[in-house]
């Protein structure tokens, strides 16, 4: 175990807004750290800087360094090899309006596997590692926006996987779900995060406390308070972080 | 209604403030009442406009469709009239049109909805196609005749009909291809982009795929302009009725009057009126062709990105 | 966002865990009264009163048990919430500690009176370690109270003394018996009072290592190494 990405006095910019202060964190590999902190507190926008997506963003500037395996993400490599390795499951399912099958292999298409056999397996280890193989199986062919909620989640999760990412990024990937879904997902975490490293964004502090190595606070654009979430929950060295966390702020 | 309603209010209970109301107060039910009629009225009014036509444009025109006007060509030493030219001329014409104006409008469509960055120009654009397509037809016919007939040197031609028709329809193409670009969600794109895909591979695999749909609306649309289209084509295709074949029609100087064109002659200059009909008849039989055969289209695109 | 009715009900328990701390010590001063004095009437109103302090207790732990499931406290809430439960365990001990000796002596009192015996002659140390257990339970609630956390140290740090004058008394005790004394089950019983007092010291030294707990986070089991060294001396020999 080591640290992965390596972030350093990272400032962005929207506009005139300075919407991160200075952050400094390192993101240990296969760990889950969870980003909790009230809305518009940074910490969406500070996790897709790991992964550029605030490129799309008008009016976007970032200064400082994040390192992926010690390589400056903005500097020296090609988005969308970033891209590869740094997956993305965003806040609501957003399958494509494809198969199931043609959802999957949508990302090693786009890196250039074209061999049938070789998508079949991706496919089936990517349905598999997202534990939606033995429900999904016999209906590949159908369209993945047919599925349920819970079941278009973990689509998502599997199609992120099939690229074989380094990191996983999950924007808030429970907040729309029952229960029961939301369970199976972070089941689906716990598992994961012995083959990749997971940064999720959540607004759900029991979700943080249960399933996270990590815990990092945010707050106003300022990374409060970083530690292993046990102490983070049971022992906040921050006043503001203990405020918010038992839930008189925010 | 204030006595109705005082009236009811005092029957329902002595307590108004406790008491929930069980009914909705009559005068509420027959406003509603009136409302649904005529919007009932409404549709039985279209209903009977459009299935009277229809109707009356059948009657008076299929029993004059015979197989020889459909597959002759008219002659004057025979004192025949044929308008097999003018079927293929319209066919011609839409495919040709089709062709320039699809790539254009799409192409247009994207980089204004997915590329361009300047908000400014966009708009500037938008209302550029926007006042496009109020422009009347006869006035594209003009200037298509000394843009492309004149100065281009095509000659009147069903090219030069063409490409008149592809400047008009163009904004309807741009404007329906941009609105149903902007009903796909941006959870699509995203998502894409996550994966690791470039811009226009995302476009290409997500984007179009997703407003197949719109595009289509927009080419039933832009075929029904042309096929109903005579003012401009008058100016530019001609009023020809030899047959010729796909290649001469995408060469210069080959006129050729379309359909409507034609039911314009037959009507107004010869007084045949029965042909006209006949016309008539073959031209909304012929949308309704051409219009499903889009629909399958579209249904087979769709398929081809779903499936592998 | 502030949650009101969260800390009302917060700061309603902590108000019941000082309520049954002060009944407590109470308790305490009555039992080393009656014990002093040997005033049965006392004794009998320990006795009586330990059914209030078994209800707080109660009290208490089902307002943290609901709590718990109705609000998910976390951080220092949690912290305190739990040490709540354990501390209110801890209280309770020390009250019946002191029942039991209540029982005790109303039992040698009535013995004395049927057979006309004389009290035996209590070591002076007792009454010393008495005091400084009861100073260890006083001190362990102050310091809960005001969080001082050098306060709850210096209460189980006294833990050694009572510890040593629990020896020093069972030693004299030894003494008084191999020396021929008539009246056996009077020094029975005060060896019982003897371990009583001594576990009482053992409890509120449990208590004051959570205030720890409460104040920073720190867990720091005190009779863990006490018996760790227990084990070793015994070991040795």
């Amino acid at each position: 175990m080591g640290t992965i990405i390596e972030v350093k006095d990272l400032h962005l910019w929207y506009g005139q807004k300075e919407a991160l202060k200075g952050i400094n964190l390192d993101i240990q590999e296969h760990e889950i750290t969870a980003l909790i902190g009230p809305s518009g507190c940074g910490k969406s926008t500070f996790m897709k800087c790991l992964n550029r997506m605030n490129d799309l963003v008008k009016d976007c500037r970032i200064t400082g360094s994040v390192k992926l395996n010690g390589i400056d993400i903005y500097k020296d490599m090609d988005v969308n090899m970033l891209r590869k390795n740094v997956g993305m499951v965003f806040q609501k399912a957003n399958p494509f309006p494809m198969s199931i099958y043609d959802n999957v292999a949508y990302g090693p298409r786009v890196h250039g596997i074209k061999n049938k056999k070789q998508l079949d397996e991706i496919v089936e280890k990517s349905l598999r590692g997202a534990a939606l193989w033995d429900e999904c199986k016999d209906r590949l062919k159908t369209n993945a926006l047919g599925m349920s909620g819970g079941q278009q989640q973990r689509l998502c999760i599997a199609r992120a996987i099939a690229v074989e990412p380094a990191v996983l990024l999950m924007d808030e990937s429970t907040s729309a779900l029952d229960p029961i879904s939301t369970a199976k997902i972070e089941e689906l975490c716990l598992e994961l995060k012995k083959k990749y490293t997971i940064v999720m964004v959540t607004h759900n502090m029991q979700q943080a406390n249960r399933i996270s190595d990590t815990t990092c606070f945010f707050l106003l654009g300022d990374l409060i308070e970083h530690g292993p979430t046990k102490q983070i929950f049971l022992n906040p060295k921050n006043p503001k972080t203990e405020e918010y966390i038992t839930g008189r702020f925010g | 209604m204030m006595g109705e309603n005082a009236i009811h209010n005092s029957a329902v209970g002595q307590s108004p403030d406790s008491s929930i109301e069980l009914h909705i107060s009559r005068s509420r039910k027959i406003r509603g009442g009136i409302w649904k009629g005529l919007m009932i009225a409404s549709f039985v009014i279209i209903m009977a406009l459009l299935t009277g036509m229809i109707g009356y444009i059948a009657y008076r025109g299929i029993p004059t469709i015979t197989w020889k006007l459909l597959s002759t060509s008219p002659s004057v030493l025979n004192d025949t009239i044929g308008i097999l030219p003018n079927i293929l001329n319209t066919v011609y014409i839409v495919v040709i049109t089709l062709i320039f104006v699809l790539p254009l409008g799409i192409g247009t469509a994207v980089y204004l909805n997915e590329y361009a960055t300047n908000h400014k120009l966009v708009s500037v654009i938008e209302f550029a196609v926007e006042t496009l397509a109020g422009i009347p037809s006869i006035i594209y016919g003009l200037a298509g005749m000394l843009i492309f007939v004149q100065a281009m040197k095509i000659g009147t031609s069903i090219l030069a009909g063409a490409l008149t028709l592809v400047v008009m329809t163009l904004p309807t193409i741009i404007r329906t291809t941009q609105e149903s670009l902007k009903t796909v969600p941006n959870s699509y794109r995203e998502g894409s982009l996550a994966l690791g895909s470039g811009k226009w591979h995302m476009i290409r695999t997500v984007v179009l795929p997703s407003s197949i749909d719109g595009i289509v609306t927009g080419c039933i649309l832009a075929i029904g302009r042309i096929v109903g289209e005579s003012a401009a084509l008058l100016f530019t295709a001609g009023m020809a009725n030899n047959i010729m074949n796909f290649g001469q029609a995408f060469a210069p100087n080959h006129a050729g009057s379309t359909l409507t064109v034609a039911l314009y002659m037959y009507a107004k200059e010869r007084g045949e009126f029965d042909v006209a009909f006949a016309i008539a008849a073959i031209l909304l039989i012929l949308t309704l062709v051409i219009n499903f055969a889009a629909k399958a289209v579209a249904k087979k695109l769709k398929k081809g990105t779903s499936a592998d | 966002m502030a949650r009101p009715e969260y800390d009302r009900e917060l700061k309603r328990i902590n108000d019941n865990v000082r309520a049954m701390g002060l009944e407590v010590t109470g308790a305490i001063d009555n039992t080393i009264h009656a014990f002093s004095q040997k005033d049965t009437r006392i004794a009998s109103q320990v006795i009586a009163n330990d059914a209030t302090i078994d209800r707080m207790e109660t009290d208490i732990e089902e307002a943290c048990i609901g709590i718990v499931i109705k609000q998910q406290p976390v951080a220092s809430d949690w912290r305190k919430l739990a040490s709540y439960m354990r501390m209110i365990g801890d209280l309770e001990r020390i009250a019946d500690n002191c029942s039991d000796i209540c029982i005790i002596i109303k039992k040698v009192e009535g013995m004395k009176r049927e057979t006309g015996e004389e009290g035996v002659s209590v070591p002076d140390v007792f009454k010393n370690m008495m005091l400084i257990m009861r100073e260890m339970v006083g001190d362990t609630i102050r310091a809960f109270l005001t969080s001082d956390i050098e306060l709850a140290q210096s209460a189980v740090e006294k833990d050694e003394i009572v510890d040593r004058d629990f020896d020093e008394i069972m030693k004299e005790i030894g003494k008084a018996l191999k020396n021929g004394a008539k009246a056996v089950e009077q020094y029975e019983y005060l060896i019982l009072i003897d371990k009583y007092v001594e576990r009482m010291a053992d409890h509120a030294a449990n208590i004051a290592s959570w205030i720890a707990f409460i104040v920073n986070g720190e867990l720091k089991m005190q009779y863990t190494d006490r018996y760790q060294k227990a084990a070793e001396e015994t070991s040795e020999k």
